[in-house]
């Protein structure tokens, strides 16, 4: 199975320079059907990534591919978008209409999808995500959360075939970025959607296939959520915390009371804690 | 006080002009304004106010919002008219003191104006009480559609307009955010003198400006993100339909705009 993005030697840099790039010879691959993490710290360049992946950057060397598509194709770009869905950190920048159930439409009435066809998949997305019962609502009145979730609908609609968050949790509470979570790792599972999840979050990073580490534009490591949470090198280097399970599963594995090295997430660390008590 | 402007004028419900379609309604408003015009008979006033607190009552608005928009506007109404007491006509002088004369005809025209300002303000109330601020905006922007022909940026218009009522509210809470940020940072909000005024003014404007362009950029990635093109045609998800109730609507409307004219003309005063 060949790969669903291909980012190859890109570089990138805001202000033109041919010295400091913000982008600095990355590559990477996405596999179709994966859930990868973008890891990094402010600044590291992720943001620009993902703008990069779908065709709103182009960068300067190298070449990103989408789908068998060269992301610099100016007439085929639209395609690449369609395709690469993206969800930014702040809902309030990048809903556009005042209604839930206009803002989205926008995208597929921008794909020139007939009217009567529009209402039946907005129905759909809006189901998906959970938000059917505000569709007649205006977006003003909704939570962050919900505005969240309207915005992931948006991108929805186009039926992309990977979606790229861009910290899209990163502003709401713990219940509310764990329901948009769900309605992403659904969707991977369900539809094989590609999912491509930019964050700061340990705990999400837990339960991607594959993470890639970003640090000052380039690309640090790449591996296993387990390999990473491993090396410490890499972690420290790219400002990263474990998550607190994480570290207590580590420390009690130096201090040689449990076997294994790292716990990913909570119910790891209790299935470790119960074979200890078990032994015990 | 900025999630009191936040829904325009607009007032949440569900009546048979709520529903109605905007395109019509803004015609019957057109329509109605220039009605107005032509009726010179208290009857008739009354029939038209009659009716029209009939329809609040049904749309279940308040009467009291109509009122509480004249007295927004009573510096206006009170000016106007005293613009057409004094100098508003010829003929039979009944006051007279240095250059200001009050004649009949003005007294008569002044009462009429009145009227009309008073039927107009609630009437119009009605559109905008029933019709959401981007509803409106859409049916105005929809005008321009024929333009198209002519290399009109139509459709650009209507996604800049709804856009606009979209970053309204979001603009007024982030300035009120700054107003109180900047104050807590010291800057005189209270000065008197012109400089003060100015600066304060600078001190919020400056951020404002900051904070809207940064906004716009990450909006413009958003639209483009999702398949947005300047210069290429789009469909319309919701398009304001004529349907058999719109019909009946504007009929109706034909037949209460005929009997203003039909009371006016067989009454007296
Ligand atoms: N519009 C811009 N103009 C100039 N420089 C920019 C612009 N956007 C980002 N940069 C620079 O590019 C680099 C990478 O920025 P980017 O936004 O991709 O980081 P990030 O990893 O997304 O950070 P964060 O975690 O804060 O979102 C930074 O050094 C930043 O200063
Ligand atoms: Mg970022």
């Amino acid at each position: 199975m060949g790969e669903f993005i291909k980012v190859e030697g890109a570089y990138f840099s805001y202000n033109n320079s041919n010295k400091d790039f913000d982008i600095n010879n990355v590559s990477f691959n996405v596999l179709p059907g994966e859930m990868l993490c973008i890891v990094g710290a402010n600044g590291s360049g992720k943001s620009t990534i993902a703008k990069m992946l779908n065709g709103i950057i182009i960068p300067s060397k190298g070449s990103v591919i989408v789908d068998g598509i060269d992301s610099s194709s100016a007439d085929l770009a639209f395609k690449i978008r369609q395709n690469v869905g993206l969800v930014f950190q702040n809902p309030d920048n990048q809903i556009v209409a005042t209604v839930v159930q206009e803002d989205v439409a926008f995208a597929l009435e921008n794909l020139c999808v007939p009217s009567s066809e529009i209402g039946s998949i907005v129905n759909r997305v809006l189901n998906m995500v959970g938000m059917l019962s505000y569709k007649d609502r205006l977006v003003e009145g909704l939570s962050g959360g919900q505005k969240s979730k309207v915005a992931i609908a948006g991108v929805l609609a186009m039926n992309p075939k990977c979606i790229v968050l861009d910290e899209a949790t990163a502003m709401l509470d713990p219940k509310s970025s764990y329901e948009v979570l769900n309605i992403v790792k659904n969707l991977n599972r369900k539809s094989n959607t590609t999912i491509i999840n930019i964050t700061h979050r340990m705990q999400e990073v837990a339960m991607a296939d594959r993470v890639i580490v970003l640090n000052k534009g380039v690309v640090l490591a790449q591996g296993s959520p387990r390999d990473i949470f491993l090396n410490e090198r890499v972690l420290s280097e790219a400002g990263l915390c474990l998550p607190q399970v994480s570290q207590f599963v580590k420390l009690l594995h130096k201090d040689g009371i449990v076997n294994e090295e790292i716990a990913l997430d909570v119910d790891e660390c209790v299935q470790i804690l119960a074979n200890l008590l078990e032994g015990a | 006080m900025v999630k009191s402007i936040t829904l325009g004028r607009y007032f949440v419900g569900n009546s048979f002009l709520h529903r109605a379609n905007p395109k019509i309604k803004i015609l019957v408003t057109f329509i109605y304004v220039f009605v107005l015009f032509f009726i010179n008979k208290i009857c008739s006033y009354v029939f038209g106010f009659f009716v029209i607190a009939v329809l609040y009552k049904i749309c279940k608005i308040p009467l009291k919002m109509a009122f509480d928009n004249i007295k927004s506007m009573a510096f206006i109404l009170i000016f106007t008219g005293f613009i057409n007491l004094f100098f508003g006509g010829n003929g039979e002088i009944i006051f007279k003191l240095w250059v200001f004369k009050i004649t009949k005809v003005a007294v008569i025209t002044t009462v009429f104006v009145a009227f009309r300002m008073f039927l107009l303000i609630v009437g119009m109330g009605l559109l905008t009480y029933t019709t959401l601020p981007l509803d409106l905006a859409k049916a105005i922007g929809d005008a321009f559609t024929p333009l198209k022909k002519f290399h009109f940026p139509a459709g650009e218009i209507s996604t800049m307009i709804s856009i606009s009522i979209r970053f309204i509210p979001l603009l007024m809470l982030e300035t009120e955010k700054i107003i109180f940020a900047q104050k807590s940072r010291g800057v005189d909000v209270s000065g008197k003198s012109i400089r003060k005024k100015v600066k304060f003014i600078i001190s919020i404007l400056v951020p404002l400006l900051v904070s809207s362009f940064k906004r716009a950029d990450e909006l413009a990635v958003a639209m483009e993100s999702r398949c947005y093109r300047i210069g290429f045609s789009r469909t319309r998800y919701i398009v304001f339909k004529l349907g058999v109730k719109d019909l009946i609507l504007f009929v109706c409307a034909i037949i209460f705009f005929v009997s203003l004219f039909v009371i006016g003309a067989f009454s007296w005063f």
